[in-house]
């Protein structure tokens, strides 16, 4: 293990991943579930699967996106607690401000992850470690658990976030990646997923140390176009920035059904939901994109994407709803099941709309519609997205965020 | 019909009456200038149906008559002539012969039969106008007609003569310019639509004579000048109600130098591509008005210019074309720029008088 006393040379990222978020979060506002194997998720009875299950119930083979049904059967006598998403979004905001107290460089990647760099400078000399403790310190005192890793880019801090969980600190210091990395399972590697570490498994290849050693065009060849990045990465050279603005390409969100849906009814709502969704974080993040994509698998898993590139940019879901509304009227065969749908706008750039004139009125109406979202926003920053909705939602579960 | 005229006067009536020449090649004839004789002069004419023009010169007559004659063709010739005497004549078999010193053209004619009769129009109201303010006030406002055929009131110029003022306005529903003058001895109340290219055409038109008048009959407008008579339709509706769209006040007005501030929205514009804005600052402390604009993936252009800033600071952002159109149109070494929101519009005045007004919409971003 290092110590804040020696100097650490060059970039230090840290990966700060959340214990368990979602049922420890169950388990500090219900005192009596501490201790007990805690299953969040859709309930055995539908067609659900676990979203996180506590270390409790992990001991009983229990992990994320298992169905649940098989769940109930490892771990009979576990507490199933139904997604409580505005809960976990209050309490992941209190924790990213715990970071960023500590950095301006911030990098939410999910609700419960983030990329901090904490590069030490003149003015913030502080150790990688040590602001690795003081976060680890401030979570506790929340009464949650973190593992975080530190390393010098992001693929290997994220990588060792995950080597001593929970409540773990993992530090690679600058130099010493590939021989962290080396005896690791390919599939430790994001983005190399079950296919391409099965070509790889054909190919000879299963570690990370042997993928490291792989030439370009033997990458090419076995993993595409991404491959050269991905050997790199197995090399623990990662240049990508924390908190690149560009990043977001995208802001999409994807609901699947507990049981197929095929009424136009129950689709158009589920599309309404996901499109107010969708509206609400382009705001949050200042966004506006032109074009909107709609996603649809049919109950044999086909999967249909469409998508149409509007004038002027939108972030309003009353400008997106007619957009996605016809989108699916395009798509979807009347009376076909569902399995999944997906809404998403990108095409962002700056905004600029030309005012005209006589529209004068109208124009006081968006701004009117406007000043409504705004407010709608700032009650479900406030209360939760479940505070405030559109008269036509049916209550049902809330879409998951991608 | 034998005529022969100088070759100035010739081509000055030809230019004249090919403003009215129709492109339509489904009416043939009316690609045609028609010619007739009056005893020591000759009158032209020409019409697309929607305007037509009439004009005539001095001329030795030596046979009269009448023809139709190709239009752009016999401009193109007499254009192409030395400054001499030219003769037309026509010949039997519809056929007409241009001479002038060696050189010698021959075209077949159209039939003068076939030809639209001139409009006779009696006026209800009459007015004159100075040629050159008329023309200045028609330069100034015409940049702001739509080119959009759907909402054809906006492809007109509100014409407006009231006790004695004369007033011009012109929107595009993005922007609008509104002008009004003084003339001393109009009487009489006017108000019509005339089309934009029409009036500017006539602006164009009245060149060296003192006065232009102006007469309006039910259905159409007929511009008197010299020797020329120019006949355009109204354009029928109501045009907006464009005093309500003027701002009663401001929050934030700068004084700037006219030229400066020109010179520097054509530099900052060539960064403002593919519509982007431009945005315009004012720093009331530091007495600058920040020009600026951005192109994606180019690069960005930023300028302060020097100015007198009265109330709050203020960020707007306008499209460069329309900000270049407004204040290359306003008047004098100086001019105020009123704000009241990024929202809301824009105006460009004079820094004195209500007399000019060039309201702009901004651009709302993000």
């Amino acid at each position: 293990m290092d110590t804040p006393h020696t100097t650490w040379p060059g970039r230090a990222v840290l990966h700060v991943d959340m214990d368990a978020f979602f049922a420890s979060i169950e388990q500090l506002d219900h005192p009596e579930w501490r201790g007990l194997p805690v299953i969040v998720g859709g309930s055995a009875t539908t067609r659900g699967v676990v979203s996180t299950a506590s270390y409790e119930a992990r001991r009983y083979g229990v992990h994320s996106a298992m169905p649940s049904a098989q769940a109930a059967r490892l771990c009979p006598d576990a507490i199933w607690a139904p997604s409580r998403f505005d809960r976990y979004h209050e309490v992941s905001r209190a924790v990213v401000a715990v970071f960023e107290r500590l950095t301006p460089f911030v990098q939410q990647v999910s609700v419960d992850e983030a990329y901090l760099d904490v590069t030490p400078t003149a003015h913030r000399p502080t150790h990688p470690l040590e602001v690795a403790r003081t976060i680890q310190a401030e979570v506790d005192a929340m009464g949650l658990s973190c593992s975080i890793g530190v390393a010098t880019c992001k693929t290997v801090a994220k990588i060792a976030s995950d080597a001593d969980k929970p409540h773990g600190i993992t530090v690679v210091r600058p130099g010493d990646e590939a021989a962290f990395l080396a005896p690791m399972s390919v599939r430790a590697l994001p983005g190399v997923g079950a296919a391409t570490a099965e070509r790889l498994r054909v190919a000879g290849i299963r570690t990370l140390g042997e993928l490291a050693g792989l030439d370009d065009g033997s990458a090419l060849q076995l993993m595409g176009s991404s491959g050269q990045e991905l050997v790199r990465r197995a090399r623990g050279i990662d240049d990508r920035p924390v908190h690149d603005p560009d990043a977001v390409k995208s802001v999409s969100n994807e609901h699947t059904f507990g049981t197929d849906v095929r009424t136009r009814a129950e689709i158009e709502t589920a599309l309404k939901k996901l499109v107010e969704r969708v509206s609400e974080r382009l705001r949050r993040k200042g966004l506006q994109g032109r074009t909107a994509t709609v996603k649809l698998r049919y109950a044999d898993f086909t999967t249909r994407t469409v998508r149409h590139t509007a004038a002027l940019p939108m972030d309003l879901a009353s400008d997106l709803l007619p957009v996605a509304l016809r989108l699916l009227e395009d798509t979807w065969t009347p009376g076909a099941g569902l399995r999944l749908l997906g809404f998403g706008v990108s095409g962002f750039g700056e905004r600029s709309e030309q005012l005209d004139l006589f529209t004068a009125n109208a124009e006081d109406d968006t701004e009117r519609s406007r000043a409504l979202v705004d407010s709608i926003d700032a009650v479900r920053a406030r209360f939760g997205s479940g505070a405030i909705r559109l008269g036509m939602h049916d209550a049902g579960p809330e879409p998951e965020e991608e | 019909m034998k005529i022969s005229i100088a070759r100035g006067e010739l081509l000055d009536a030809l230019s004249t009456v090919s403003r009215g020449l129709s492109s339509r090649t489904t009416l043939p004839i009316l690609s045609g200038i028609h010619v007739s004789t009056t005893s020591a002069s000759v009158v032209f004419q020409a019409t697309d149906l929607e305007v037509s023009i009439k004009t005539s010169c001095q001329a030795r007559v030596d046979e009269s008559g009448q023809s139709v004659l190709p239009g752009k063709l016999l401009t193109d010739i007499v254009r192409s002539l030395p400054e001499a005497g030219i003769t037309i004549e026509t010949t039997g078999a519809g056929s007409a012969k241009i001479t002038c010193g060696q050189s010698v053209f021959t075209m077949r004619t159209l039939s003068p039969e076939d030809y639209p009769k001139f409009p006779e129009i009696s006026a209800e109201e009459t007015v004159s106008l100075p040629t050159e303010q008329f023309s200045h006030i028609v330069h100034q406002v015409s940049r702001s007609v739509s080119r959009d055929e759907t909402r054809p009131i906006l492809t007109g110029i509100l014409v407006v003569v009231d006790q004695n003022t004369l007033r011009m306005v012109a929107t595009d529903s993005y922007r609008l310019c509104v002008k009004e003058v003084v003339v001393s001895g109009l009487s009489g109340g006017i108000e019509l639509v005339v089309p934009g290219k029409a009036i500017e055409d006539v602006a164009k038109l009245v060149g060296s004579s003192e006065s232009v008048s102006l007469g309006v009959s039910e259905n159409q407008v007929v511009f008197t000048f010299g020797n020329t008579t120019f006949i355009s339709r109204r354009i029928e509706g109501t045009f907006p109600n464009y005093r309500q769209l003027l701002p009663k006040e401001y929050v934030t007005r700068v004084v700037i130098d006219r030229v400066e501030l020109l010179e520097a929205v054509k530099r900052v514009s060539l960064m403002a591509q593919h519509n982007s804005p431009i945005r315009l600052s004012v720093n009331t402390a530091e007495h600058t008005l920040r020009l600026s604009a951005a192109a994606q993936d180019i690069g960005e252009a930023n300028e302060d210019i020097q100015a007198v800033p009265e109330g709050e600071d203020v960020e707007i952002a306008f499209s460069h074309a329309y900000l270049l159109d407004g204040v290359a149109v306003a008047e004098g070494d100086t001019i105020a720029l009123e704000v009241t929101s990024p929202l809301k519009p824009g105006v460009i005045k004079n820094v004195e008088g209500d007399d000019f007004a060039y309201l702009l919409m901004p651009v709302r971003i993000g």
